[in-house]
């Protein structure tokens, strides 16, 4: 007869060891998830730029639920990542925002093409979704998107310096840019011939068709032109190693330059070597020589368990970075990843800072009507006569 | 004056990668009837397999070529016996069939290759350069090659008993099998030489391009524009249509630009198909 309260108390013992386990197993998790969506390319030449959004995004989860959680109130919550091909088209900035809205999910890093913000905005402000875009399209964000924020400058903020300092170690007067013949192609083109107009240079803009994969007319076009320099800093990366590849192969000896998203790889790739590159100066979106970059790299080796993204995506993947961090931050401060208006008065309130660049700054006023882009530093790197000179620091000043 | 040339040779360039990868898809739709969405995948396909045979296996670039060639020449094979010789006169079911097939090929590249265009790059660099004008020697070669090529398919098919048997299935296909021509060993046979076709074309083209997953989308568009242009189903009208768009391509890319020059391609194609509906060198009605 007094077997079975025994056996009650056995078992209850039992539940009770099941449960604190259970719950100690589960302690940053309890049930609740902070949902980041990123949108960008990640398919087709443009995939280095949404491929790197995603890693930047999946290497803050993992940061963040290495810590336990997202401190949200008195809990913590895991971050997951739910990525979206938008393949750099407006129809894919669109459906990006029509997957996220349902998954019910609010905060995005992305789109990163012009295009796809061209998509993505209209639907977002619908569905209530708040992002950190990642592109040099004009009016990327303005008072008409009171939830989109800007984490990547735009030529016109750091172009003016700069454009003077290739134009002291680079002797240009005539300069064709080259770009697709989309949103994608054509703001950051016009954006930079006004740069350069203003400093004194002529500038011819050269359109291609999108999806254009060989470029020898267009390298025939820039030998019959005969400027000082080309600028393609608004081509996808894997457009550019063709096109310089097929230049070199037609014979070009003039001046490079990228003052936008491309960085070093794609150029020196479609040139065969650094060796054979006369002049080529490009805009890094990061400053890459900081010792906070290699900090990163050692972090991303440790969490992710693989090797360091490529060095053609590792700016990218920093600066989605620090848009992701900021906004993981704000989800934290607001205690929601679902009311994105007092996630936005967080992100307004705070001053940005990154693990790995320090304190940065909120500007944008002046260019877009809205402080809601991010200011961290830039740097300059320059290869001269077949050598690396360096990257120069280029502080970006908040407003 | 120097452009001219220049841009004459590039158009000669670009008219044999298109007459190459169109002749392989107007050869399938001419003798089977089939539209092949997967023609754009067998390119890329080629590429991928060249690819990974020079760095994988180290394996010379002439040996990768013809491994490639083999290899997508046999994947197309046995694709046509497997998923399309069962549904070759539902035209609707070989399209979303071959859909399918090329959107499955793409994926794999991507779980297999990643996103991100692969680091291929053609054995010979520099260019051969004359008085205002240059070529490169990696086009020169697949030039070379491509011709070969073409000569290769046009004497199979218009010299031998196996192109005859071909160019009959295409004429009457009811015809030719109460001849006693099996189309059973036709079919595979045919599919397997366009598609080996489709990845020599890529083996020797993308490391002077570029290689990519999704790279066979715009090539399959090129390979529409050319046999459309020249007559579905004729070999002769898309090796026509195939230099007569390379070129146009080519001047007009130069001397319009890179946007208006796309147009005048396309406006060009519309007129000549308005005057000419079934192309330039197509019958008005297919028979089979």
């Amino acid at each position: 007869m007094n077997r079975l309260p025994i056996l009650f108390r056995a078992l209850a013992r039992g539940v009770l060891v099941l449960s604190c386990g259970t719950a100690a197993s589960m302690a940053w998790a309890q049930d609740c998830e902070v949902k980041l969506g990123v949108s960008g390319p990640m398919t087709g030449g443009a995939s280095a730029w949404g491929l790197a959004a995603k890693a930047a995004a999946e290497f803050e989860a993992a940061y963040v639920n290495e810590q336990g959680g997202l401190p949200m109130g008195n809990r913590k919550c895991k971050v997951k990542v739910y990525p979206f091909d938008s393949q750099y088209t407006v129809a894919g900035g669109a459906a990006a925002s029509n997957y996220f809205a349902s998954e019910n999910i609010r905060i995005v890093a992305g789109p990163i093409g012009g295009p796809e913000v061209t998509g993505f905005r209209p639907v977002a402000k619908r569905h209530g979704q708040i992002n950190f875009s990642n592109t040099y399209m004009a009016g990327v964000i303005g008072t008409e998107y009171p939830l989109g924020f800007h984490a990547l400058q735009s030529p016109i903020t750091w172009g003016p310096i700069l454009v003077k300092e290739a134009l002291k170690r680079f002797k240009i007067q005539t300069l064709m840019i080259i770009g697709a013949n989309d949103s994608g192609g054509t703001d950051g083109s016009k954006q930079l011939a006004k740069l350069y107009g203003e400093q004194g240079v002529k500038t011819q803009e050269e359109y291609f068709q999108r999806g254009t994969t060989n470029f020898a007319p267009i390298a025939q076009r820039i030998m019959a032109a005969k400027p000082d320099a080309i600028e393609i800093a608004t081509m996808p990366p894997a457009d550019a190693t063709q096109l310089v590849r097929q230049l070199m192969d037609a014979g070009y000896d003039g001046i490079i330059g990228a003052l936008g998203g491309l960085g070093a790889p794609p150029v020196i790739q479609g040139a065969g070597g650094v060796e054979k590159l006369k002049a080529y100066y490009w805009l890094e979106i990061v400053p890459v020589t900081e010792p906070g970059v290699d900090k990163f790299k050692a972090d991303f080796e440790r969490l992710m368990k693989a090797p360091p993204p490529p060095e053609h995506m590792l700016p990218h993947v920093m600066v989605g970075l620090n848009g992701d961090q900021q906004m993981l931050r704000a989800v934290s401060l607001a205690g929601t990843d679902q009311d994105v208006e007092k996630i936005a008065a967080e992100l307004r309130k705070m001053t940005p800072e990154s693990r790995y660049f320090g304190r940065g700054g909120w500007r944008g006023k002046a260019i877009y009507g809205i402080n809601q882009e991010l200011a961290f530093p830039v740097g300059l790197g320059v290869i001269q006569n077949g050598k690396r000179v360096g990257v120069l620091r280029v502080e970006i000043p908040a407003e | 004056m120097d452009s001219l040339i220049s841009t004459g040779l590039i158009g000669l360039s670009l008219g044999t990668q298109y007459a190459l990868i169109s002749i392989g898809f107007t050869l399938i739709f001419g003798i089977m009837g089939v539209v092949n969405f997967a023609h754009g995948g067998f390119y890329i396909l080629g590429g991928y397999f060249a690819f990974t045979a020079t760095t994988a296996l180290g394996m010379p670039y002439v040996a990768a070529v013809v491994l490639a060639t083999l290899a997508t020449a046999v994947l197309g094979y046995v694709i046509e016996m497997i998923f399309v010789e069962k549904y070759v006169a539902d035209h609707l079911a070989t399209m979303l069939i071959t859909l399918g097939i090329y959107q499955i090929m793409t994926t794999g590249i991507v779980l297999s290759y990643g996103a991100e265009p692969a680091e291929f790059r053609f054995p010979v660099a520099g260019s051969f350069r004359g008085p205002g004008f240059y070529v490169p020697y990696a086009n020169l070669i697949v030039f070379a090659v491509c011709a070969a090529a073409i000569a290769g398919v046009y004497y199979l098919v218009f010299r031998t008993r196996y192109g005859i048997a071909l160019r009959a299935m295409a004429d009457d296909g009811p015809v030719a099998r109460a001849q006693g021509i099996p189309p059973a060993k036709m079919f595979p046979m045919a599919f397997a030489i366009a598609t080996g076709l489709a990845g020599l074309t890529g083996a020797l083209v993308t490391p002077i391009l570029a290689l990519e997953p999704h790279g066979g989308e715009s090539v399959l568009l090129k390979a529409f524009i050319v046999v459309i242009l020249g007559g579905l189903g004729s070999i002769t009208g898309a090796m026509v249509a195939a230099f007569g768009v390379g070129v146009i391509e080519a001047y007009s890319s130069v001397y319009l630009g890179g946007s208006k020059g796309a147009l005048a391609l396309f406006v060009l194609v519309v007129l000549i198909l308005l005057v000419r509906p079934q192309g330039l060198f197509g019958t008005v009605a297919r028979k089979a």
